[in-house]
């Protein structure tokens, strides 16, 4: 597919803070209208990523085009296209809600006429209409979340870009604000493209990319992710994991793994829900809960990583 | 899109001063109060040579504290650099189209602004201090003013985009701002100082910026304006297209 074709296309990015390389030969490519996720634990470079496709970091190795341009050579028509979310809303809080969004259709030369149209539209598709003469500082976090929105697209942008756009919101709001971007993107045409630490957040977008130490270790669709990682399994809970996981092995054909305060078992053949009634019939006595489960993104990083996801370091 | 986007920010830094009540009668009344209290408290029992004919303390203090007033207004105006990146603000900016250029040329706006309007403000109390500035006086003042400002916010600016903490970059003033005032002449002439002193204060671009100032301040009405004015200013304004050349450069820098 030409260059044009993608909203974000990323070939073989890498950057190093010093001597220490925090990102190596990244692709990525967000399709033009499509939902694109950078996935990773805390400390896996998502970030340093966000930085530098959104032209606050230097784009130090590989390549990256936005819609067709490069985003090395042609920065400032790149920036145009962008609308960009930081994970702290980037907004005045000594400044009033309306204050903020001029001056942000200022920094983008919008015409001044134009520009309170545009911002009158803007509080009222958020539905902060009849916030606009209040300060920033004096909203809640998820009211502040809704101004940042606003004011991103004034600028009309084609391309949304968000860092972990739920960092520090409960997750009521978190949910009210994802379903606001899914209504923007479905009537503004807009291609999205964000990085989060949330398993759950990643699971809506057409495609993700995940990462760990910097490193891509997988990308693709969430559904074709999921189905390459095999079958169903079951979960059984259990004080003694080691234990029942023996007697479980004894039985043979069956795939077993001890887990914290679980043992996951996969059956090699036949479907999962009769092993779980099976499991769960003979071995009620041990066993806390059966879990029938499908396998996850989390399962995808252990077994990418061999790590679970919890038990990785802090951010770059 | 440029001038848009810098003024923008320029008005941003004066509406942000303006409502932060404390902040603005901080940065007028300190000046002022330091001015009269310690030109009263020395009064005329200073009589150095170099001292203009009169030596009472108030009048030989009078351009210092001007000075001091763009000095403070316009550092204190480039912490909201360090605050901005902190808050997140900042970033928001840097992802516009002309957003490195226009953050440095609205702060410098900002902070000149801000600086000029509150040195003048002081300027009008100069007949306390038996000034009597006329109408030519006032603009060359107001032109040497509007100078430092800019060169100072653009020191400011420079010092403060690289510090990630405001308590770092108060700690530099007080380490680099505060003897580069006092050896400006503002407290003392060089005339009366230590061999060493006097040299440092005829390397300070700042001893001509006041210089200018307390020349400027004592020509009286009907009077040729001082002979080494030109002088004075040409340094100032090297020194300040210097710092703004500097700061260019090191805002177009990414990580």
């Amino acid at each position: 597919m030409a260059d044009n074709l993608y909203a974000v296309k990323v070939t073989g990015v890498g950057y190093s803070y010093g001597k220490k390389r925090v990102l190596d030969n990244i692709d990525l490519k967000l399709e033009e209208g499509g939902m694109f996720c950078v996935l990773g634990p805390n400390g896996s470079g998502k970030t340093t990523l966000f930085k530098i496709i959104s032209t606050i970091f230097a784009l130090q190795d590989g390549e990256i085009s936005v819609g067709g341009r490069s985003l090395r050579r042609f920065p400032t028509p790149v920036r145009k296209k962008l609308g960009v979310l930081f994970q702290n809303p980037a907004v005045d809080m000594k400044l009033t809600v309306r204050e903020n969004l001029r001056h942000h259709g200022n920094l983008y030369g919008i015409d001044p006429h134009d520009l309170e149209t545009r911002i009158n539209k803007n509080l009222e598709a958020l539905g902060v209409e009849n916030r606009g003469g209040e300060m920033v500082e004096s909203l809640s976090g998820g009211l502040r979340r809704r101004v940042e929105i606003a004011k991103v697209l004034l600028t009309r942008p084609s391309i949304l870009l968000m860092d972990e756009p739920t960092t520090g919101l409960d997750p009521a709001i978190r949910s009210e604000l994802w379903s606001i971007i899914s209504g923007i993107r479905n009537t503004r045409k807009l291609s999205v493209l964000f990085t989060t630490h949330l398993l759950e957040e990643a699971e809506p977008a057409d495609e993700i990319l995940l990462l760990d130490q910097g490193h891509s270790v997988a990308s693709g669709r969430v559904a074709e992710l999921r189905s390459s990682l095999g079958k169903e399994y079951v979960r059984l809970g259990t004080y003694s994991p080691k234990k029942l996981a023996g007697k479980i092995r004894k039985e043979g054909e069956i795939e077993v793994t001890i887990e914290p305060a679980s043992v996951k078992v996969v059956p090699s053949r036949g479907l999962a829900a009769p092993l779980a009634i099976r499991l769960w019939r003979e071995y009620s006595h041990e066993v806390t809960s059966v879990t029938l489960c499908r396998p996850t993104l989390e399962d995808l990083f252990l077994q990418k990583t061999g790590r679970l996801w919890s038990s990785t370091p802090g951010e770059i | 899109m440029f001038m848009q986007a810098s003024y923008s920010l320029a008005l941003r830094e004066v509406t942000r001063f303006l409502r932060q009540k404390n902040r603005v009668i901080g940065a007028m009344a300190t000046p002022v109060l330091f001015w009269f209290l310690l030109g009263s408290g020395v009064g005329r029992s200073l009589v150095a040579p170099g001292f203009r004919e009169r030596t009472d303390y108030l009048t030989y203090f009078f351009p210092g504290i001007v000075l001091l007033i763009i000095l403070f207004t316009a550092i204190f105006s480039t912490v909201s650099v360090i605050e901005d990146r902190r808050e997140g603000f900042l970033q928001g900016v840097l992802v516009a189209p002309d957003g490195r250029s226009a953050i440095l040329f609205g702060k410098l706006m900002g902070g000149t602004m801000l600086a000029v309007f509150q040195a003048i403000v002081v300027v009008l109390l100069a007949p306390y201090s038996d000034y009597h500035p006329d109408a030519r006086v006032l603009f060359n003042l107001f032109a040497m003013i509007a100078v430092l400002a800019v060169g100072l916010t653009a020191l400011g600016f420079l010092i403060a985009w690289p510090m990630d903490s405001t308590q770092g970059f108060h700690a530099l003033i007080n380490l680099f701002f505060v003897p580069l005032w006092f050896l400006s002449g503002a407290l003392f002439p060089p005339s009366g100082a230590a061999g060493w002193i006097r040299a440092l204060m005829h390397f300070n671009p700042l001893s001509y910026g006041h210089d200018a100032l307390a020349g400027l301040l004592a020509t009286r009405p009907g009077m040729p304006l001082p002979v080494d004015l030109s002088h004075d200013f040409s340094i100032v304004c090297v020194t300040t297209l210097l710092l703004v050349m500097a700061c260019t450069v090191q805002v177009s820098r990414r990580s």
